[in-house]
């Protein structure tokens, strides 16, 4: 199949979600947020094209079914050409649909987790679901479950900027 | 996040109006010692993140749970911060991740942000002591995964 050519979709929940999310892709070029709360964080930000609405899904098995079909319409009608994620389980549907129609999709674990993945990033990895799985930790890289640390949104030494790290990629 | 965390609520409220005053989000939390003192504290249910960004602006010191969104909203705006963790012994959160993140920054002990004890019966104490820092670190330093996430991104397509 063709690699579609549109905008990147980046999918997050409101709050910390959100705001990673938000920071990491920040040199990306055109960018869908896609969330179920709090749009307005995502509308005033810089360089984002347009916000999509997706449905709160909780617990709910129904939330994720709706989520699925609405999805769907999203991809066909953006034509992405990536998905990245920074959780929650809201997500799930769209790595599916972006596996099926051949997506390149990225998870990146929240930060808060520091000693552990989190569910959704487990999921995602016992279904294989994402082109690629990166943490913000760099013990908790896993190279037999295909998990890769390639930095981290915050400085993770005392005494602020990883000095190396922004010459390495200015 | 529809959980409780009336723990710093309370504390929050014993501050004393000579040391403490300003803008309390409370949430789903019991704010009815809050609200008892409306010359010391404008209590707001929510705000939207434009509000939360104005008033945070304003501020002189964030106290706040340890979410990640607050903790770089606040470092971004490079405000001094009390940073207490909602704990999962106290049903305050479904694990105890907050805490996890809060034990991480305590070790790299950045300039300006502190880690409240676990009682918060010292949040006047910590409020003292943050107050003096003149510099606050930056903790922000998404450079590395900001270019792998692009690199990633550009060779895939």
């Amino acid at each position: 199949m063709k690699q579609w050519s549109g905008p990147v979709f980046i999918m997050a929940s409101p709050g910390g979600h959100a705001s990673q999310a938000l920071i990491i892709t920040e040199r990306l070029g055109r960018r869908i947020f896609l969330s179920y709360s709090h749009l307005d964080k995502f509308r005033s930000e810089k360089g984002v094209e347009k916000v999509l609405r997706a449905f709160p899904v909780r617990t709910s098995v129904i939330g994720h079914v709706a989520n699925f079909g609405l999805f769907a319409w999203y991809f066909l009608r953006y034509r992405p050409r990536a998905l990245v994620s920074t959780g929650g389980p809201f997500c799930l549907p769209a790595f599916v649909i972006a596996k099926w129609v051949g997506v390149p999709c990225f998870y990146i674990d929240t930060l808060s987790r520091v000693e552990g993945f989190s569910n959704t990033c487990q999921m995602i990895l016992d279904r294989k679901l994402a082109s690629k799985v990166l943490t913000q930790w760099p013990h908790l890289a896993d190279a037999d479950k295909g998990v890769e640390y390639h930095g981290s949104i915050i400085a993770l030494r005392h005494g602020g900027n990883n000095v190396a790290e922004i010459q390495q990629v200015a | 996040m529809s959980r409780k965390f009336n723990r710093l609520l309370d504390a929050v409220a014993e501050l004393d109006d000579g040391l403490a005053r300003g803008v309390v989000q409370y949430g789903y939390s019991d704010c009815s010692r809050i609200l008892d003192r409306p010359h010391q504290w404008d209590a707001r249910h929510f705000m939207t993140d434009a509000e939360l960004g104005t008033e945070m602006e304003k501020a002189d010191i964030v106290i706040s749970h340890a979410g990640v969104g607050t903790i770089l909203k606040a470092n971004a705006l490079r405000k001094r911060l009390i940073i207490c963790p909602r704990l999962h012994m106290y049903d305050e959160h479904v694990d105890d991740h907050q805490l996890q993140i809060t034990n991480f920054i305590s070790s790299i002990r950045p300039a300006g942000i502190l880690v409240s004890e676990a009682n918060y019966k010292s949040l006047g104490d910590a409020i003292h002591e943050v107050a003096r820092c003149e510099v606050v670190d930056e903790l922000i330093n998404p450079y590395s995964i900001q270019a792998f996430v692009k690199d990633m991104i550009d060779a895939a397509a």
